[in-house]
């Protein structure tokens, strides 16, 4: 019987309950995310339990009589209707209902890949997601399965990462990782990935911000994507060798439905970057190569179609995959720039540095990159180098889903606090001239990532408008990473974050390329 | 024997000696039902205590026997207060149609073997900092690591095992007896933890749990009292004769491993037993003058 007198505890008691472990700590897990339940514990009433419990003041009336074979369902929630719902949600699953919503296919107790694999026969791929020092041991389980691998987990050796590369290359399986953190593979979205429309664009990165940032410029331009296949970070390392970007390739190269091909990585090793041009250049699927920090000759010489940044790249690939001319390097030098001044829909406001740069406080020139996105971090400071030439290193461009910043936390795409600390921080420097920001939405992504910058920045000015003593807000940068279709919705997103104040671009490397202008024109004048 | 017609007959690959009939060649004390059934396991209770039917895979159990070629026992048809048949040569639940043959099956033995304490000590105190690195790298906390009740009763248990005081050891024992999380509470695993590591050391404290079995039916699950009743006579799951294999034997390359399957057990369980296995090794070997216990709890 459900004692629900008590304002802020609520227990139940389940009669020779035996479950395991896991199941109720998965249970547990559930009723704690229901809104206004702070805390949920499913233990069986031994003495000793009895007695945290009344240490703990969570003890019932009905909790205090039950024995040890009892299993007590306790509750510690805000309002009485949530625990309510708890409760009922423990009574559902311990009775083996299915809960309003649950998908029965995404239902399974298996807990090795062996048992998903017989409890799901036509499973053809494998999202290992574990600490890295068990996340080889079993990708390596999965490819001798015969699945391709989606390796989500970091910290895998690199001598581990070779190996399984080379028993998935000798099997014809991806190894997808690891550190992977996005791919759509035949239209479904693994990892951190956005909504985007199907189209003939295949792409291959060893960046997973870059990739989306990619695929989203795509969707937004109007073509689509066949299959986005994220190789894990370090594949165009040496060693390493590009064993996964050249697989992934030659399967684009032989799909029907792949019109255009795009590879995208973070600075490769030069060696591994020819083999992987030279092998580009075999293939008759137009291949746009986006290296950060690639040597465009080499690439041209090689019959590939340069593009150094992502979004050169998508307007590139977009126009090839729509037979629409495609756009060729402005006057300035930024390739796939809409016109030799660099105009665009958003990049109209680069006109506006020097206006926003004479708002600023007299100290104030440093640019602030607050990053969730490694790829789109390692974007800006190249182009902000290229603008701003050797003072661009004065500059703090910060990837806070780096590993320094998400041990023991969550990372920035999902929870935005530790940016927010830093954001503050920035805000309130005299010397900060502009904060540069990704907000990248899409599946996995916090629910309103826009919301939750949007919230500290306005935080921030209310603040310095208390304390009068000067200081003037800095500009505020940002792009959206995302489509129409992703569940944030793009539209809205973008409307928050106008409302407080921030200067939208249509891609990172505008957001960059306002910024560096707004630095050069800032009254702290060491740009 | 009761032909196997209207069964469905399994084999079973392996049957612990301690187990009623088959194994000990003593009929069962009394009636036996089924108790609980999971994926992996078929509990049975009697007058003898637990009773296991387990898949291959989870290894050698105390009063246990395993079966081959079934995922998912579950489909097995058994429910709990069915009544079991036990004799020599089978396994029967009737009413779930269902019957495992005992009679090729391996023998095996649930006791675990003590090692000469004195190498054992040794080694353990060369590799006792790195089983605490990797015991740090498992993703599951212990079950006990937040709650604060059990710091006490866990230091009491290093130092009582550290100065050889079996009445302090039990006091202990008493405290962590059905405390925490888990069918079998987080501090029963770690007792059971730390009586197989007293066991293996041939510690003048084997056998210290004895004294809390006199009402142990009131303080902890049946399933969890049956286990440590096993612990109090040495007998222990092969998964801790293999880590324990491993982490005194000579190979140190198959600690690792050994001790990801160990932990790897139910949410908890694995872990926490661990952690009375590290508490107990580390206590009795004087480690750092410290147990790792005492450094996790304390801080």
């Amino acid at each position: 019987m459900a004692d629900l007198t008590a304002t802020a505890v609520h227990a139940r008691v389940f009669a020779n309950s035996y479950r395991d472990s896991v199941e109720l700590m998965r249970i547990a897990a559930e009723i704690e995310s229901i809104e206004g339940i702070e805390r949920a514990g499913l233990v069986m009433a031994t003495p000793a339990n009895r007695e945290v419990l009344r240490s703990a003041g969570l003890l019932s009336d009905a909790a205090a009589a039950a024995g040890p074979n009892d299993l007590v369902v306790a509750i510690a929630a805000g309002d009485a209707e949530a625990a309510g719902q708890g409760l009922d949600l423990a009574a559902a699953r311990l009775a083996g209902t299915a809960s309003e919503g649950s998908d029965e296919a995404t239902t399974s107790d298996a807990t090795t890949i062996a048992e998903a694999v017989t409890e799901l026969g036509s499973a053809n791929l494998a999202l290992i997601s574990t600490p890295g020092t068990y996340a080889s041991a079993e990708a390596l389980k999965a490819l001798k399965r015969g699945l391709h691998v989606f390796l989500f987990s970091d910290n895998v050796p690199l001598e581990d990462e070779i190996e399984l590369k080379a028993v998935a290359h000798r099997k014809g399986l991806l190894l997808m990782g690891p550190d992977c953190g996005t791919a759509i593979l035949d239209g479904v979205p693994l990892g951190f990935a956005n909504a985007v429309r199907s189209g003939t664009v295949g792409l291959v990165a060893a960046s997973g911000t870059g990739l989306q940032q990619v695929s989203c410029l795509i969707h937004r331009a109007g073509a689509g994507v066949s299959q986005a296949i994220g190789v894990g970070g370090r594949d165009l390392h040496a060693g390493v060798d590009g064993a996964m970007m050249l697989d992934a390739l030659e399967r684009l190269a032989a799909d029907p439905g792949t019109a255009v091909i795009v590879l995208i990585s973070k600075p490769p090793d030069a060696a591994v970057a020819a083999r992987v041009l030279a092998a580009a250049a075999a293939v008759e699927t137009p291949v746009v190569v986006n290296f950060l920090g690639g040597d465009v000759d080499a690439i041209t010489a090689a019959g590939g179609i340069p593009a150094t940044t992502f979004e050169a790249a998508a307007a590139i690939a977009g126009a090839i995959a729509l037979g629409q001319p495609v756009p060729t390097p402005g006057a300035s030098g930024h390739d796939g720039d809409a016109g030799a001044d660099g105009t665009g829909p958003h990049d109209g406001a680069r006109a506006d540095a020097a206006a926003a740069a004479a708002a600023l406080g007299p100290g104030a020139w440093r640019i602030r990159g607050l990053y969730s996105g490694g790829s789109l971090a390692g974007e800006a400071k190249l182009l902000i180098r290229a603008a701003l030439g050797d003072g661009a290193t004065r500059h703090e461009i910060l990837d806070l889903g780096d590993d320094e910043y998400t041990v023991g936390r969550p990372h920035p795409m999902i929870d935005p606090r530790l940016r927010n600390e830093h954001l503050h921080a920035a805000a309130v420097d005299p010397t900060t001239a502009v904060i540069l920001l990704d907000v990248v939405l899409g599946y996995g992504a916090h629910e309103d990532p826009a919301g939750a910058l949007a919230t500290q920045i306005d935080a921030a000015r209310a603040e310095l408008a208390r304390a009068a003593d000067g200081r003037s807000m800095p500009a505020i940068v940002a792009s959206v990473c995302g489509t129409d279709l992703d569940p944030q919705g793009l539209a809205a997103q973008e409307a928050r974050l106008a409302e407080a104040g921030v200067t939208l671009a249509a891609s990172n490397a505008a957001a960059a390329r306002i910024a560096a202008s707004i630095a050069a024109h800032a009254p702290g004048g060491r740009a | 024997m009761q032909s196997p017609g209207s069964a469905t007959t399994y084999r079973a690959a392996r049957v612990s000696i301690d187990l009623p009939a088959a194994g000990t060649g003593r009929p069962a004390a009394g009636p036996i039902v089924v108790h609980s059934v999971f994926r992996a396991a078929i509990n049975l209770i009697g007058p003898d205590g637990l009773l296991t039917i387990a898949r291959a895979d989870v290894g050698g159990l105390s009063g246990g026997v395993l079966i081959d070629d079934v995922t998912d026992l579950r489909d097995l048809g058994p429910r709990p207060a069915m009544v079991v048949r036990l004799d020599r040569d089978a396994i029967r639940i009737p009413a779930a149609g269902v019957a495992v043959d005992l009679r090729a099956a391996a023998r095996w033995d649930p006791g675990l073997r003590p090692r000469p304490s004195a190498s054992a000590g040794r080694r353990w105190s060369a590799r006792s900092p790195m089983v605490a690195q990797i015991v740090a790298r498992l993703p599951t906390t212990p079950g006990l690591a937040r709650v604060a009740a059990a710091d006490p009763y866990l230091a009491n248990l290093a130092a009582s095992i550290r100065h050889g005081d079996r009445p302090a050891a039990a006091g202990a024992a008493r405290g962590l007896v059905g405390l925490g999380p888990g069918l079998t509470p987080s501090g029963d695993d770690i007792l059971a933890g730390a009586a197989a590591a007293l066991r293996g050391l041939d510690h003048p404290l084997d056998g210290f749990l004895e004294a809390v079995l006199i009402d142990i039916d009131r303080r902890t699950t049946a399933v969890s009292a049956a286990l440590l009743r096993h612990a109090a006579r040495g007998a222990f799951a092969e998964r801790i004769h293999d880590l324990f294999d491993a982490l005194l034997g000579e190979d140190a390359a198959a600690i690792e491993p050994a001790v990801a399957r160990a932990a790897a057990w139910g949410a908890t369980s694995g872990v926490d037993l661990l952690t009375g296995v590290v508490l107990a090794l580390d206590a009795a070997t004087g480690v750092d003058g410290r147990s790792e216990a005492d450094r996790r709890w304390a801080a």
